[in-house]
This record gives structure tokens, C-alpha cells and sequence, in this order.
């Protein structure tokens, strides 16, 4: 089963880079979302299994981005991509009900890997 | 591995994209406009950057960037004011990043002045002035003194946080969270509120996290629970005794989300697409191809004269058109682009230079094709050069003047037909003729005659010469020697042209004069010496049949008379140096145009037609002399010199 993913990041450099390490066949790609808002339309338009979203965007954070979809669907799994040192930053996404992280630079292997136990552990 | 060199270019033109802007911000912040939105966009830009050049690999450039993003969420906290250094620092940080990001577009090594400026802000971030939120003491809430000893049945959860994770505590944080899904956390060492601050403590095998629950859980539970959460490197679990502890949860987080609630209103992203130039350069040139097999088939049809024929060539022209426009009009770029720099320009060298300067930009949404953008930013800066350095006076000598002590550029660009406008305006000085030929004659480029009652017309012509410069002293910024001169050429090489108004004591405006496309024009065919040229059509007023009685000399000069106006009538051919045909026989045939200032009537053999040409831009070395502007092929296959009558002129 194809998993589908949703990538939010503001900067079309990184949703490049993302989509590459997700361009195998147990993926697609379906839809990209350059800021907070763009990334709670798109999710309530198509449901991805994955969401990777980057903590600082502009007109709505990540944050606040995650807490809206997962008010609107309590099983999202969101990934947060952040940059070294914005621990707070990632754990208040936690809280607001991100599943897990990443860090840039960040290598495929590890997100596979993070994606996968996200993946695995879906709620009974 | 992911291959980084392909993203490099986007990597390279965001970077600057998120560069221009913090510029902006700054400039903003400097002239005391303290808005909120501005410090959170610069935050956002810097930690753009970090995070981009983290993804690249450019380490260097993710530490200067990391450290302009702590001061500025220290500003954005409101946890310091912004103060004049820290505007400068973060104006050096800027320049800085960009060299850097030169010196990653050039594969250099990057300059190791980064090092100290980023050590610098550091240093300022360390030395916040009052700490707001004074730093809370950790907090060892595991067993409190008091006596909440209520005791439950539960498990003790020992989890061993793998050492090699990147945030051992947002793992930790995780773990909980997964954990609160199954059932009640009644306590964890480290507490959740010493995990939020990072507290955890790295033993050899890793990070220890003990989770005490209540309730009973299965062993299949807790392992399909922890199998779901990466970097653990093992956990145990055991039936416990607890003690029931209130569980605190820190209120006081960071959070980015003040900053992004901006209240202004932000129009929505256009759905746009980055194009190379290159693209749609061969999408002219295939269109190009598209209008001479077009004229082919043209000429075929006057043999073959088939109604069909005839349609499928109107709609081909008709659909040949509109793609061109289309493909012209994504050609077109505001002339933001061009002047989005300037200001900041504009304030650096008014500070070198002890002046105050402000610039104002009319007229940013004008579009002109994006190869003249690329060519225009050095001839613009030195204009600006030249209006800072050499127009705008010092402070207390405009104040002397009755002038305002802060000197302005306006910039305007405004459309006119299918030409662009644009013009640098100053209230400096103005152009002194008589420095000008002072200067001339210094250099050798004029007689001490020609020097003596030399009028403003001749004083700016002299401007233009190569091989002058007012440039009394080179400063950092200013006199690397391009003169108006090169501005002059590029200008004209682009098919535009330059004209100077001035006046001694009020200022000094110089405008461009720019063709808005490039490509395809229409033209007119026109004989000459048994030569068949093409001119642009947008050069020609109109066209008029000369008639002896309309004929006037004087002082060796003919004129062609209409309404009492008296027009220089000239001979193409002679200006050509083409050989004159047998008698030219009345009526002549004679165009009409405007060069720089006057009208002129040139006479030309005949008028063939008008085409619709692609204009290829001729080689070196065709592409000197004066009167060629490129070459086009008509629908027979004849080639012929398109004129370019400016550079007649």
C-alpha cells in the first residue's frame, strides 16, 4: 500500500529535497504546502498518512499548524523537519500532537526510519 | 546519499531571496519603524537560511545565520531593544552571507571573516541585558517533602534513550506522549518538566528514562507502543508501588507562534513557477523558426492560392502571435527586481560619504524583459553613484542652501507606448558646465576653446566621452571606473537610449529610455540603392511623399516643409554610404522619425511593406557598426539588416 505525504515547508529547496527521499515506489507525494495555512487546507483536502511539516512558516506556524490538524483528525501523523537547536520549538509540537522529528540536515535513512515506526504504530 | 549539487542554484537563489528581505527589514528598523512583523520576518528569513545551508552542508553559513536568528528572537521575546550595533551587526551579517554565498556559487573557500562576526553576535546574544524570564531553577519535583503518599498499583517503565539520538530530550518527550496514549504517567525521573528543559542525564549506554504508570499493561502493549518510537535502544518494565505526585506542566515555552500571527494582511502565494531565462530564450527562438517556415509557406501560397491554405495561415499568424506575447509577457519582470537593492545601496554610501540620502521608488510594477534587468544593475548603481557622490551636497551645505538637509532620489519608471521610462532623479548640485570642461580639458579630451562658453548640452555630451570621470577621490563604494560612458553603451546596445536633464543648483535627472521587448517587431521594408533594409516600425512617425515646393535649402542643409515646420531632410543612402541611385525623382519617398531631440525626414527609394520580424542580434564583429541593429530573414529567404536608426544619430 502506497503511503501518501504531504510536505509542508516554505521553502521550495527543502520540499525539493524531501520529495526526493520519498520518491520510492511505497510512496507519493500528493500535495505541497508553502505555509502554515496552505498545510491545514491541504491536509483537510487530502488526508495524507504522513504530513512532514517545518516549524517556522509564515502566515501560520507548524505549531499552530498541527494543533489545528489534529483537532480536525485526531489520528495525523505529523513529522516535524526543524534545524539544530529548536529543541523547545519541536517538543511544543509534540505536545500539540506531532508525532515525531526530524533534524536538517537530515539523512533519507533516518527519515525512512522515523516514517516507518510512525507508520507502524497506527492506534488499533 | 542525496545528491546536493542539483539544488545548489534554488539553494543559492532563495538564500538571496531571504537575504533581500532581511535587508529590507533592517532598513525599515533602522529608520525607527518599529513593527513587529518586521523583527518576525527577519527571524523567519534568518532561520531559513540556517536551516537551507544546514541541508547544503554549509556549516559556516548555518552559524552566522543560527546566531542572527538567537539575537533576533531575542528581540522578537522583547527580551532586549534594538540598538544601533546590533542594526550594524546584522547589516554586516548580511553582506557577509551574501560574499559567503558568492564564494559557494564560485566553489571558494569561504573567507573566515564569518568566524569573528558570528563570535561577535554571539557575544551580544550572551550579554542580554535584563533576563525577563528569570531562569527557573530546575526543579526536582520526583518526590516531593509533602504527604501525597497515596500508593497505586502501576508498572515501572526503564527505557534507555539510544546515545547516539539527535534531541535525547524531545525523544523522551515523545516517549511520554505515546505512553499517556496507553495510560497514566504518575511520574518520570527525569521529570517531564526536566525533560522540557533539556535536562537529561547521558549514562554509557544512553539516556535513561524511568516512567512510572498506573494501571496494569501487557507486555505485547507496551511493545507495540515503544516499537513505535525510534532511538530506543531497550526498556524494561516491572510492577510497582507509586506515589502519587501532581504532575506540573511548564507554561512558559518559547513559542514561534506570537510572531507568525501577524495580523496584517499578507496576499495570498501567486501559483508561479521559476522559468530559466535560458527556456524561454529558445521558446523566442523556436518561435522565431515558427515565423520564417510561416513566411515559407506564404510564399507558397501566392503560387498556389488555396482558400484552405489561406485560413490555415491566418490562424497560424494569429496563434504564432498570442504564443509570442505569452512568451513575452513571462519574459517580463517588474523592475522591483532591479531596484529592490538600491536603497540599501543608497544608505551605505551616503554613510561613506557623510551625507544623508533618501530614495524613493515610483512606479516598482513596470515590467521589462528580464534580459535587460540583467544587464541594467551596474549602469544603475553608478548613476546612483555618481547622484550620491557627486549630486547630493554635504548636509550643512544644502542646509545653507535652504535646501532640506536630506538629499532624495526618486526613481521612476513609467511606460510610454511600448518604451519604458525609467529616470534617477536627484535635488543635488545639478551638472556645473564649467567643472565639466575644466575637467575635459585636464584630461585632454577637449581644446581650451572648445572649453570657454561651454553650454549645459555640450557639458553632458562631454559626461559621456569614455574616459571621463568626475571621480575626485575613489572611495570604497564609488569610482571603479564605469563611466557614463559604459551606461551610454549598454544602454544603446540594448536598443534604448539616455538622455540628462540638469540644472546647476537643483538637481540632476537622468532617464532611460528602454524598449519594453525584444524580440519580435514589425517592420518596415524599405529600398535602398537596390538594398532592401528593414526599420523598425515603433521608430517611424509616419511616412510622407515630398514634393519639390516642400523642398527648402538653406546653408547647404535641405528641409522638407510641413505646416510651416521645417524638417532636416536626409538621404538615407548617403548615410550609408551606400551608392546614390540614378536622379531621385519627385514625389521622394521619405520617412519620418525622432531621433534624440529633432525630427528628421529620411529619403529612402521605396516602401516595400511591412513584416513582422524576429530580430536576431547580429555577431561581432557586425554588431559595431553604427546603424546595424540585427538581421532578419524574409519569408522568400532573402536576409536583410534590420536598421538601427538611434545609434544614426
Amino acid at each position: 500500500m502506497v503511503i501518501r505525504v504531504l510536505i509542508a515547508d516554505d521553502a521550495l529547496f527543502m520540499r525539493n529535497m524531501i520529495k526526493e527521499v520519498f520518491s520510492g515506489d511505497d510512496f507519493q507525494v500528493v500535495g505541497e504546502a508553502a505555509n502554515g495555512v496552505e498545510a491545514v487546507e491541504k491536509y483537510k483536502q487530502l488526508k495524507p498518512d504522513i504530513t512532514t511539516m517545518d516549524i517556522v512558516m509564515p502566515l501560520k506556524s507548524g505549531i499552530e499548524a498541527v494543533r489545528e490538524i489534529v483537532k480536525f483528525d485526531k489520528t495525523a501523523r505529523i513529522i516535524m523537519c526543524s534545524a539544530l537547536g529548536q529543541e523547545s520549538l519541536v517538543m511544543e509540537a509534540i505536545e500539540a500532537g506531532a508525532r515525531d522529528y526530524i533534524v536538517k540536515p537530515f539523512k533519507p535513512e533516518k527519515v525512512l526510519e522515523v516514517v516507518k515506526r510512525v507508520i507502524k504504530a497506527e492506534d488499533g | 546519499m542525496v545528491d546536493l549539487s542539483k539544488y545548489k542554484a534554488l539553494f543559492l537563489s532563495e538564500s538571496l531571496e531571504h537575504l533581500q528581505s532581511m535587508n529590507e527589514c533592517f532598513l525599515k528598523l533602522e529608520r525607527g519603524e518599529k513593527e513587529e512583523d518586521t523583527i518576525a520576518t527577519a527571524f523567519r528569513n534568518a532561520h531559513s537560511i540556517k536551516g537551507m545551508s544546514a541541508s547544503m552542508g554549509y556549516n559556516q553559513i548555518r552559524d552566522l545565520a543560527h546566531s542572527m536568528e538567537d539575537l533576533l528572537d531575542q528581540l522578537r521575546q522583547k527580551q532586549r531593544e534594538l540598538d544601533k550595533e546590533i542594526v550594524e551587526v546584522f547589516f554586516q551579517a548580511v553582506d557577509r552571507i551574501e560574499k559567503m554565498l558568492k564564494e559557494v556559487e564560485q566553489d571558494k573557500e569561504f573567507d573566515p571573516a564569518w568566524e569573528k562576526l558570528t563570535e561577535r553576535i554571539q557575544g551580544l546574544v550572551k550579554k542580554k541585558p535584563t533576563t525577563q524570564i528569570p531562569e527557573s531553577a530546575p526543579t526536582k519535583k520526583s518526590l516531593p517533602k509533602s504527604e501525597k503518599k497515596t500508593k497505586a498499583e502501576g508498572i515501572e517503565l526503564s527505557v534507555l534513550i539510544s546515545p547516539s539520538a539527535d534531541s535525547p530530550s524531545v525523544r523522551a518527550l515523545i516517549l511520554l506522549k505515546r505512553l499517556e496514549e496507553l495510560g497514566k504517567i504518575i511520574n518520570a525521573v527525569p521529570s517531564r518538566e526536566e525533560i522540557k528543559q533539556g535536562k537529561m542525564v547521558k549514562a554509557e549506554q544512553g539516556y535513561p528514562v524511568k516512567i512510572f504508570m498506573e494501571g496494569s499493561y501487557q507486555e505485547e502493549q507496551l511493545n507495540r507502543v515503544l516499537s513505535g518510537v525510534s532511538e530506543i535502544a531497550q526498556f524494561e518494565f516491572k510492577q510497582a508501588r507509586l506515589k502519587a505526585e501532581p504532575e506540573k506542566e511548564p507554561t512558559q515555552i518559547e513559542t514561534a507562534q506570537k510572531a507568525q500571527e501577524g495580523e496584517h494582511a499578507i496576499s495570498p502565494l501567486p501559483q508561479t513557477v521559476r522559468v530559466k531565462t535560458q527556456l524561454l530564450d529558445d521558446f523566442i527562438n523556436s518561435l522565431g523558426e515558427m515565423i520564417l517556415i510561416k513566411g515559407e509557406m506564404e510564399e507558397l501560397y501566392r503560387k498556389i492560392s488555396h482558400s484552405g491554405l489561406r485560413q490555415g495561415l491566418d490562424r497560424m499568424e494569429r496563434l504564432i502571435r498570442e504564443f509570442h506575447d505569452q512568451v513575452m509577457s513571462a519574459r517580463l519582470m517588474p523592475i522591483e527586481l532591479l531596484v529592490q537593492r538600491l536603497p540599501r545601496l543608497v544608505r551605505d554610501l551616503a554613510r561613506e560619504e557623510g551625507k544623508e540620502v533618501e530614495i524613493e521608488i515610483l512606479g516598482k510594477e513596470i515590467e521589462l524583459d528580464r534580459a535587460l534587468i540583467e544587464k541594467l544593475p551596474d549602469p544603475l548603481v553608478h548613476i546612483i553613484r555618481n547622484s550620491v557622490s557627486h549630486g547630493i551636497e554635504p548636509p550643512e551645505k544644502r542646509e545653507k542652501l535652504g535646501k532640506n538637509r536630506v538629499g532624495r532620489i526618486i526613481i521612476n519608471a513609467v511606460r510610454e507606448h511600448d518604451l519604458v521610462l525609467l529616470s534617477i532623479a536627484d535635488d543635488g548640485q545639478g551638472i556645473d558646465p564649467k567643472k565639466i570642461a575644466h575637467r575635459a580639458l585636464d584630461k585632454g579630451l577637449i581644446s581650451k576653446e572648445q572649453a570657454e562658453g561651454i553650454n549645459m548640452e555640450q557639458a553632458i555630451n562631454l559626461l559621456f566621452m569614455p574616459g571621463f570621470s568626475t571621480a575626485e577621490k575613489v572611495g570604497m563604494l564609488s569610482g571603479r571606473g564605469v563611466g557614463m560612458d559604459v551606461v551610454k553603451s549598454v544602454v544603446e546596445g540594448m536598443g534604448g537610449m539616455v538622455s540628462v536633464f540638469s540644472e546647476l543648483g537643483k538637481g540632476t535627472t537622468i532617464t532611460l529610455h528602454l524598449p519594453q521587448t525584444v524580440a519580435i517587431v514589425n517592420v518596415l521594408l524599405i529600398s535602398l540603392a537596390n538594398e532592401i533594409f528593414a526599420i523598425p516600425i515603433s521608430r517611424i512617425m509616419r511616412s510622407v511623399e515630398v514634393y519639390p515646393y516642400q523642398v527648402r535649402k538653406s546653408q547647404n542643409q535641405e528641409y522638407y516643409v510641413e505646416r510651416q515646420e521645417l524638417i532636416p531632410l536626409l538621404y538615407f543612402h548617403k548615410l550609408l554610404d551606400l551608392k546614390a541611385p540614378e536622379n531621385h525623382r519627385f514625389p521622394l519617398n521619405a520617412l519620418l522619425v525622432e531621433g534624440k531631440k529633432k525630427k528628421m525626414a529620411l529619403v529612402v527609394d521605396e516602401l516595400k511593406g511591412q513584416e513582422q520580424a524576429f530580430i536576431r542580434p547580429l555577431g561581432r564583429p557586425l554588431e559595431r557598426i553604427p546603424g546595424l541593429g540585427g538581421v532578419t530573414m524574409l519569408g522568400d529567404g532573402r536576409i536583410v539588416f534590420v536598421l538601427d536608426l538611434m545609434s544614426l544619430f
